[in-house]
């Protein structure tokens, strides 16, 4: 039973960069929380925190509702992959997965059980007298693993632990580690600046920037509802197209290209900047061929086949709006066709910076759940 | 072809060559460098372990012998039941007292400076240890003589071990700072991970893995305390001296005994050949420890 709790924590290094503005956090027993965000965004720096490696300016770390701000990395006990994955390249495989077990006085039987257990549960029992140096970049991973869950911690944090692995086996591990993560019912954060590593692993995903939690939510949610502009672009690949612009009675003019399209009035009604942003995710765009209030003209700068979805790149003269169609359709460079943006579909965001809130409709108003970035 | 190239191609085993004018020249022109390179090196010792085993007369005759005429180990005795035998346990004594010394200071402050880089004594501690390498030894000694005098701690062990700290630390610290910034500071974090402190991390992980560089930097040390003359010479008197002093007392007046002195030489050498090829495997990697990263 591990719950971690993060209660407005600050990290500053030096006098003006603030790493971590003033972070709240709630990471429930059993759950896999992601924190994801670009580099710089304050998400490692919050995860050393909750490991002790750095010590937080400001603001409380509390596992299972107790403070361990005081509390040395070593005496936490709780398991960090890196990155790197660190192993010890002076020590055997065997040597790196046991070395937890001997800083806590295990019997030397036992902790040969152990070892033997974790390299079972994670494929490596024929590498257990390799040094890293012979082991391929999976391996070492596993290893890193089988280090991290040998002694049974109350929690695991991942920092970045796929990102040097190639893509085929990114996604191998990525499985692996979540697999892992149910059979234990281990409480875990894992950091990643990759979304779609949030988007599949997480139970919940932090998304970060600028040192804050823009978005606490579900991967569906923070998907279907961004907070902000900035979740909505950082998450989904391609990114939502965001258009900046201006509402005239309840028709949407963007500054570049011929785009005036109209927004559902709930949306109008609610917004109040001027300019303000309006998004769409390229798969709701659609292509069609009769004109209506919700189409704009435009004209097909670049094709690309992904074999299931074509993308279409549409050229709106300084900005370029992507469109993921049927791959059937024909549509080919310098076409002029009817980009049409279903009304259900549209976001509007109240604003044109990075932390402008998306204008909630009066569906989503209703439902308990906050779609509040938490900090 | 680069000659390392060229003799990676060799140590390959490699036995068609590149056939072309272009590369004979170029293989006739780096054997005849490295050639040039060897002897320069080779033969003053080939010399020294030549005259060490001549009777003092044949070392004066000309034109030289090559090979002893009078094959004789009297140089060694007699070097051995003078002044030799006393020297050398001293010198074995002040050398690694001083490399112990040096490396017991130098290396945890090396792990400072590689942890906590900008951090450690200010921005300018740093500089002013290596700069205590840039003077010449010949500077601070009159001064230190006198200080040392006024406490009584002419011509003694500790003495010899403290100033050879002047030019052993800033070494030490400098490479071994370096050594350890090549240590990714996450396999220590991953050994606090795992449960141990942060000192136990230190002798458990970052040792082991910078002991090549201890080995090296050791050596280097000792070597250069091994070696060293000028302190030596005025710091000492009988109690405490060490070898390098001894040698140029038998270039007399009357005679010089040349074969004595190539003898003492020799010896003098011997610790350091043997230690150098016992270490040598752990010596290369140290040399080269900074050189590739990952």
């Amino acid at each position: 039973m591990t719950t971690i709790e993060l209660d407005t924590v600050r990290k500053e290094f030096g006098d003006d960069i603030v790493a971590v503005d003033d972070v709240s956090l709630t990471i429930e027993d059993g759950e896999l929380v992601v924190l994801v965000g670009p580099s710089g965004s304050g998400k490692s720096t919050t995860l050393r925190m909750i490991a002790g490696l750095e010590a937080p300016t400001s603001g409380d770390v509390l596992i299972d509702g107790i403070r361990v701000n005081d509390v040395q990395p070593q005496n936490r006990d709780i398991a960090m992959v890196f990155q790197s994955f660190a192993l010890y390249p002076h020590r055997t495989v065997r040597g790196n997965i046991s070395f937890p077990l001997e800083a806590r006085d295990v019997p030397d039987a036992e902790v040969a059980d152990r070892v033997e257990e974790a390299a079972a549960m994670l494929d490596i029992t024929e590498l257990l007298d390799r040094k890293p140096a012979n082991l391929s970049g999976g391996q070492q991973q596993r290893v890193a693993l089988g280090r991290a869950l040998v002694r049974d911690p109350q929690a695991f944090l991942m920092d970045e632990p796929l990102a040097n692995l190639d893509a085929k086996l990114r996604k191998e591990m990525r499985t692996e580690v979540v697999r892992l993560q149910q059979n234990l019912g281990v409480t875990m954060v894992h950091v990643t600046h990759n979304q779609e590593e949030a988007m599949t692993m997480g139970d919940r995903v932090a998304v970060m920037n600028d040192g804050k939690i823009q978005q606490l939510a579900p991967p569906k949610e923070v998907y279907q509802r961004p907070a902000n502009r900035f979740v909505a672009e950082f998450i989904g690949s391609p990114s939502m197209n965001l258009l900046t612009g201006s509402l005239d009675s309840g028709t949407f003019d963007a500054d570049v290209g011929d785009v005036s399209v109209r927004v559902p009035d709930e949306l109008a009604d609610a917004a109040t900047a001027d300019p303000l942003t309006l998004g769409i995710r390229p798969e709701s765009a659609q292509i069609v061929d009769s004109p209506d209030d919700y189409t704009f003209e435009a004209v097909v700068d670049v094709v690309e086949l992904m074999g299931n979805v074509q993308i279409v790149h549409i050229d709106l003269g300084g900005a370029e709006f992507l469109a993921e169609v049927d791959p059937d359709l024909p549509v080919e460079q310098g076409d002029s066709l009817l980009v049409r943006l279903p009304p259900e579909k549209i976001d509007l965001f109240d604003g044109v910076r990075p932390d402008s809130p998306r204008v909630e409709r009066a569906a989503e108003r209703d439902r308990s759940a906050p779609a509040a970035p938490e900090t | 072809m680069s000659v390392v190239e060229w003799t990676r191609h060799r140590l390959a085993g490699a036995t068609e060559e590149p056939v072309s004018l272009r590369g004979a020249f170029r293989t006739i022109g780096v054997t005849s460098f490295v050639s040039v390179i060897l002897v320069a090196t080779l033969f003053p010792l080939y010399w020294t372990v030549n005259t060490s085993f001549k009777p003092a007369p044949e070392t004066q005759t000309f034109p030289p012998t090559f090979v002893p005429e009078t094959f004789t180990v009297s140089p060694y005795v007699d070097i051995l039941t003078g002044a030799g035998s006393s020297v050398l346990v001293n010198s074995v004594i002040v050398s690694v007292g001083a490399t112990a010394l040096a490396m017991l200071i130098g290396v945890p402050a090396g792990y400072a400076y590689a942890r906590n880089p900008g951090k450690v004594g200010g921005k300018h501690l740093a500089f002013w240890i290596l700069s205590l390498r840039m003077f010449p030894p010949i500077a601070p000694i009159l001064p230190l003589f006198f200080m040392f005098r006024q406490v009584g701690m002419i011509d003694t062990y500790p003495t010899m071990m403290l100033l050879y700290l002047t030019f052993n630390v800033p070494l030490v610290v400098w490479l071994m700072r370096s050594f350890f910034q090549d240590i990714p500071q996450a396999v220590e974090e991953a050994a606090i991970m795992d449960g141990y402190s942060r000192l136990e991390a230190f002798f458990k992980v970052s040792l082991p893995l910078v002991s090549p560089g201890i080995v090296t930097t050791t050596l280097l040390v000792w070597i250069f305390s091994w070696n060293e003359f000028q302190f030596a010479l005025v710091f000492t008197r009988n109690a405490a001296q060490t070898y390098p002093v001894i040698i140029p007392s038998l270039v007399g007046g009357h005679a010089t005994l040349w074969n004595q002195v190539a003898a003492l030489s020799v010896l003098a050498m011997i610790p350091i050949i043997v230690i150098s090829l016992l270490m040598q495997k752990r010596l290369v990697r140290g040399l080269t420890l900074g050189a590739v990263k990952g």
